[in-house]
């Protein structure tokens, strides 16, 4: 029976044993969610910040830091599309994920989620790429041969309408999505929080402030990665930076990051004020 | 994680996107519910079963959490525990030691040197309290694990995607990953057993009676009387998981 135990997994649990203080509850010995669920987490804030970053561009017409609205928007698509990956290493199962979309269970903070993430991705972050790049895919596809021409075109939907009327329309159309994004950006990362927050047998995590505290490390993460792409594709480009662009940004993320510290502060003080015997849910009397 | 198991992981993961073609028929077929492991004859809705503990009774020998991983089959290695028996001291200054007896690997060499700060000392059995109102159920993303009409919650191996939100949402550590199955893992109530009339593979071995296993909607029952004669108690109340596991003689030390 024993046989089937990684050799890996028991000599892991075996020290992980030995370093535990006062009591846990036996079965709780096995960390269930490690270090690809805290992986995750931080790739979907980075998708969520970069993207509000870029909205400050599009809806709140902040000019300066249109030099990185792209960079922003490409940044956000690419976290997005392996953000997935930690969690799929991570399941038992990796090839019943499918289930989460083809059998959901509604009261599951974890099945809704799947759709909050598909609706982020379809419904708003590659409708507003698009629009945001179909004038260039078109004028691609109008110069490039072959495959390449047959690739872009595809790209574009099938699209050449190169008028001022139809590139005016692309303009009204990705800030209309980003309209929309704004919220979908808050919810989709917001939900990430609620996913831990909702769990009432780990007083550590069950806390309404937690879709709040994700939210606002979700701006600051992302902020700060698209900084540092933009500081470090300007060096390989041997691009001079743009400094006024930078301080702007610079400013904002000083901004979410007092919020985001002022969140986890209150937090921390909240709980020796309750006072909860301190590791109330697995009876951990250290 | 290692690199071994990142590779291992890997193998896994990238097979997983080739299944699509079999995802009309899996749809399919996941609309029905999960076959009812019930033998014929049997009726779960006339039945609301539940477990009382008389913490009174146990003298921490062990053989239920035994009786428990031969019968259903679970890794014999000290993380996996359907069922397992904490033993409580309460020393003259007040202070509350608790360890858990079934981790322990084979018998101790010698008996251990008596401690006189020790004025009482409790065994409390722990399992799956087989919520009215479970957490567990609540959060599975694929409906993997459920409630059956007798009021036991299950899980459905074959569609368990091994996500361990339910092991995280139970309060009371009940729940593990199989390492064998890599699916979600918890006690049954031996359903296997209940369903023909048997008892539970850790009532059946209990020497002292310190387990009763009932049924909460008979007239005429143990586990009704049980509950009619003792001070019941049950575990984190102020959850509203409504545990169906009942406990007489319970001290409010335990959690």
């Amino acid at each position: 029976m024993n046989g089937a135990m990684p050799e890996s997994l028991y000599e892991q649990l075996s020290h992980q044993l030995s370093q535990v203080v006062g009591f846990i509850y036996p079965n709780e010995v096995e960390t269930q969610w490690a270090i690809l669920i805290v992986v995750y987490p931080y790739i979907t804030g980075i998708v969520a910040g970069a993207f509000i970053l870029a909205s400050l561009v599009k809806v709140f017409n902040v000019v300066e830091v249109q030099p990185i609205y792209r960079l922003a928007l490409l940044t956000a698509l690419a976290f997005m599309l392996v953000a997935g990956m930690p969690l799929q290493l991570h399941l038992g199962h990796p090839e019943r994920a499918y289930e989460i979309f083809f059998t959901p269970q509604p009261s599951s903070a974890m099945a809704m989620f799947g759709f909050v993430y598909l609706w982020y991705l379809l419904g708003v972050l590659l409708i507003e790429i698009w629009f945001e790049y179909r004038q260039q895919i078109v004028l691609m596809a109008q110069k490039s041969r072959g495959i390449m021409k047959a690739v872009y075109g595809a790209l574009s939907l099938y699209s050449k309408d190169l008028s001022p009327a139809a590139i005016e329309f692309d303009h009204k159309a990705s800030k209309v999505v980003t309209i929309i994004g704004i919220p979908s950006a808050f919810l989709l990362h917001g939900y990430v929080g609620f996913i831990f927050g909702s769990v009432k047998a780990n007083p550590w995590w069950g806390s309404v402030l937690m879709p709040i505290v994700f939210l606002m490390s979700a701006i600051v993460s992302g902020i700060a990665m698209v900084m540092f792409i933009y500081i470090i594709l300007s060096l390989i480009r041997n691009e001079k930076l743009d400094m006024r662009c930078l301080d702007k940004v610079g400013l904002f993320l000083l901004v979410a990051i007092i919020v985001d510290f002022a969140l986890e502060a209150l937090d921390y003080i909240h709980r020796p004020w309750w006072s909860y015997r301190s590791c109330w849910a697995c009876s951990c009397r250290s | 994680m290692n690199k071994r198991q990142l590779l291992k992981d890997a193998l896994l993961f990238f097979p997983a996107a080739g299944v699509l073609p079999s995802l009309v028929a899996e749809a399919v077929a996941s609309v029905e519910p999960a076959p009812s492991p019930v033998v014929p004859g049997y009726d779960p809705k006339s039945h609301w079963y539940g477990m009382g503990v008389d913490v009174g009774k146990c003298i921490g020998c062990n053989r239920c959490v035994e009786a428990c991983k031969a019968e259903n089959g679970v890794p014999e290695e000290p993380f996996y525990f359907r069922t397992w028996i904490e033993r409580y001291r309460i020393h003259a200054d007040g202070e509350v030691t608790v360890d858990c007896i079934s981790t322990r690997e084979g018998q101790p060499e010698q008996a251990e040197p008596e401690d006189p700060t020790v004025v009482r000392t409790f065994f409390v059995p722990k399992l799956c309290n087989q919520c009215a109102n479970p957490p567990c159920v609540q959060v599975c993303p694929v409906g993997a694990t459920y409630q059956t009409e007798d009021g036991v919650v299950l899980v459905d191996a074959t569609r368990c995607i091994g996500c361990r939100y339910c092991i995280q949402a139970c309060p009371y550590g009940a729940r593990y990953l199989n390492p064998k199955t890599r699916t979600a893992d918890k006690c049954t109530f031996c359903y296997h057993r209940i369903t023909e009339g048997l008892l539970p593979a850790c009532v059946e071995v209990c020497p002292t009676e310190a387990r009763i296993f009932g049924d909460l909607e008979a007239h005429a029952d143990r586990l009704v009387r049980f509950h009619r004669v003792n001070e019941i108690s049950v575990l984190k109340p102020d959850l509203n998981t409504e545990p169906k596991v009942l406990y007489a003689s319970l001290d409010g030390e335990v959690r």
